[in-house]
């Protein structure tokens, strides 16, 4: 089982796993896959004032998939809202050491970062995607 | 959690020490000198090893010195017996009876035998892994030549009937092929009581070296088969090629160790195992794989509901375990032995095999029912709702 130190580390004991901490501003939630497809993610995102302020995320899959949401989570963070409908995680790849057969967890947490953002462009709209957490 | 746990004694043993010092004291002696084919006195030393290993494996399975060839291990012994029955039976006929859970050393060699013309039935086991002598018996035809069946399967540790299952191809004619690499040494195995025709069994699954096991034939029903390799007169014609005189030293007494502690080590990791599944299965969402009580005493396998498999053993990485057949573990697909069994693949992904073994010991069993239990907690709390 030769995983890469990086992918390790991250798996073994993942920053931003969970939930956001409460604070200011809007809470995007988005989700994508399934457990019966072998990976299911989820992710938080609380932006303010138009820029992610924090992320996190939860993940159902391999090694690999849960290194990849720690790493999406914590790069978002400090970016613009934007980023969510524009981020690349396909670009981890080479970072992570992802085998190419591993390669299309990356669209699921692409997946799942575009129904962050769609939360984002409909925020009051749908509730089921977005809460608000007050101060 | 320590680096050096091991609980995966159905892939492979520790060599004892007994059986280290025979192979040392064969390779640094004449007897690791002569190739035991040779008349000479070098010759003569290296052959009584052979002989002696030969009596001695003999003695653990009920035959007879005679009715022993010896392979590199139950793997080629599988396909010695599969294949070379066939194909020196197939003027009898050229149908072949086996399961859907067989080792692939079984199936790809009745895969093989299809590629030639010959017809298999793959019977499926019941739901929790036994095949019924019954299902057997309605599978068998006129043509039917060979019947394979493995006495414990490799990856669920259930016990099949084989003493009936025997019985069954008495009364018909067919050859009964048993593949007891897990078995032998771990389960009293006679085979003219459980009426056995060829038998393949390995000797790194019992305390022996890797790369040297061997297969029975009956003397009476099943004298010769059709060799898989040519170029020599070894082992009756059946399995040319020099002997591996320390290899076989090794396996003898390893055959023999393996007799003499049968009734201490059954009820001692019988113990452990019992330990070590109810441990695992109180964590909730666990679910044992294979027959509750049918079961060899060193093979627990369980499904994990709500982790991925993957990282499931990634977490576990510290204790040396199996998802399944060691042979297959490379593919990284779901078992087919579970899917089988009916799981689906996402469960069947997700499941482990723990195997026990002589140099268990309960704090092994503690430390991976501790380990097991915190990182299915810490994967389920990580998955989103």
């Amino acid at each position: 089982m030769g995983y890469p130190a990086a992918v390790l580390a991250r798996f073994d004991a993942p920053p931003n796993a969970g939930a956001v901490a409460p604070g200011p501003g809007t809470v995007l939630r988005g989700q994508a896959g399934g457990t019966g497809e072998g990976v299911s993610v989820a992710f938080e995102f609380r932006v303010a004032d138009g820029r992610i302020v924090a992320g996190a995320f939860r993940a159902f899959g391999c090694p690999y998939t849960i290194a990849a949401c720690s790493l999406v989570a914590e790069r978002l963070a400090g970016r613009e809202a934007r980023a969510l409908a524009e981020f690349k995680p396909l670009g981890l790849a080479d970072e992570l050491e992802l085998p190419a057969a591993r390669r299309g967890r990356l669209l699921t947490i692409e997946d799942a970062l575009r129904s962050c953002w769609r939360a984002w462009d409909n925020k009051g709209l749908a509730a089921s995607n977005v809460s608000r957490s007050d101060p | 959690m320590t680096a050096t746990l091991y609980m995966d004694y159905a892939a492979s043993t520790p060599v004892d020490p007994a059986v280290a010092k025979a192979m040392a004291d064969v390779l640094a002696g004449e007897a690791g000198t002569g190739n035991p084919a040779a008349t000479h006195w070098a010759g003569q030393a290296a052959g009584q090893v052979v002989e002696q290993a030969r009596v001695r494996v003999a003695a653990l399975i009920g035959a007879s010195p005679g009715e022993i060839v010896f392979t590199s291990g139950a793997t080629e012994a599988d396909n010695l017996a599969v294949i070379g029955a066939a194909r020196f039976r197939r003027q009898l006929g050229r149908h072949i009876v086996t399961t859907l859970i067989e080792h692939p050393a079984v199936l790809e060699s009745c895969r093989a035998l299809e590629a030639e013309g010959f017809e298999v039935s793959y019977l499926p086991p019941d739901n929790q892994g036994i095949l019924a002598a019954e299902l057997v018996a309605a599978a068998l035809r006129p043509d039917t030549i060979l019947v394979s069946v493995a006495h414990v399967n490799n990856e669920l540790g259930v016990v099949q009937p084989v003493a009936a299952i025997g019985e069954v191809c008495r009364r018909h004619g067919a050859l009964l092929h048993v593949d007891a690499a897990q078995s032998a040494g771990r389960l009293p195995v006679d085979v003219r009581a459980q009426c056995i025709d060829l038998l393949a069994l390995s000797a790194h699954k019992m305390y022996g070296p890797k790369g040297v096991g061997a297969l029975f034939l009956d003397r009476e029903r099943c004298r010769r088969v059709e060799p898989l390799f040519h170029g020599g007169g070894q082992e009756r014609g059946l399995r040319p090629g020099t002997l591996p005189t320390h290899q076989l030293a090794g396996l003898g007494v390893a055959a023999e160790l393996a007799l003499q502690r049968l009734d201490s080590d059954v009820p001692a990791i019988l113990a452990l195992r019992e330990r070590l599944e109810q441990g695992l299965l109180q964590v909730p969402g666990v679910q044992l794989n294979g027959h509750v009580t049918q079961r060899s005493c060193h093979i627990v396998n369980v499904s994990v509901d709500g982790v991925e498999g993957e990282s499931l053993r990634c977490g576990l990485r510290d204790i040396a375990l199996s998802s399944g057949s060691a042979c297959a573990a490379e593919s990284g697909e779901p078992s087919p032995v579970l899917r089988t069994l009916g799981r689906p693949d996402h469960v069947a992904q997700a499941s482990l095999r723990f195997s026990l073994g002589r140099t268990s010991t309960m704090a092994d069993v503690e430390a991976s029912v501790a380990a097991f239990t915190a990182t299915v907690a810490r994967l389920r709390a990580l998955a989103p709702a």
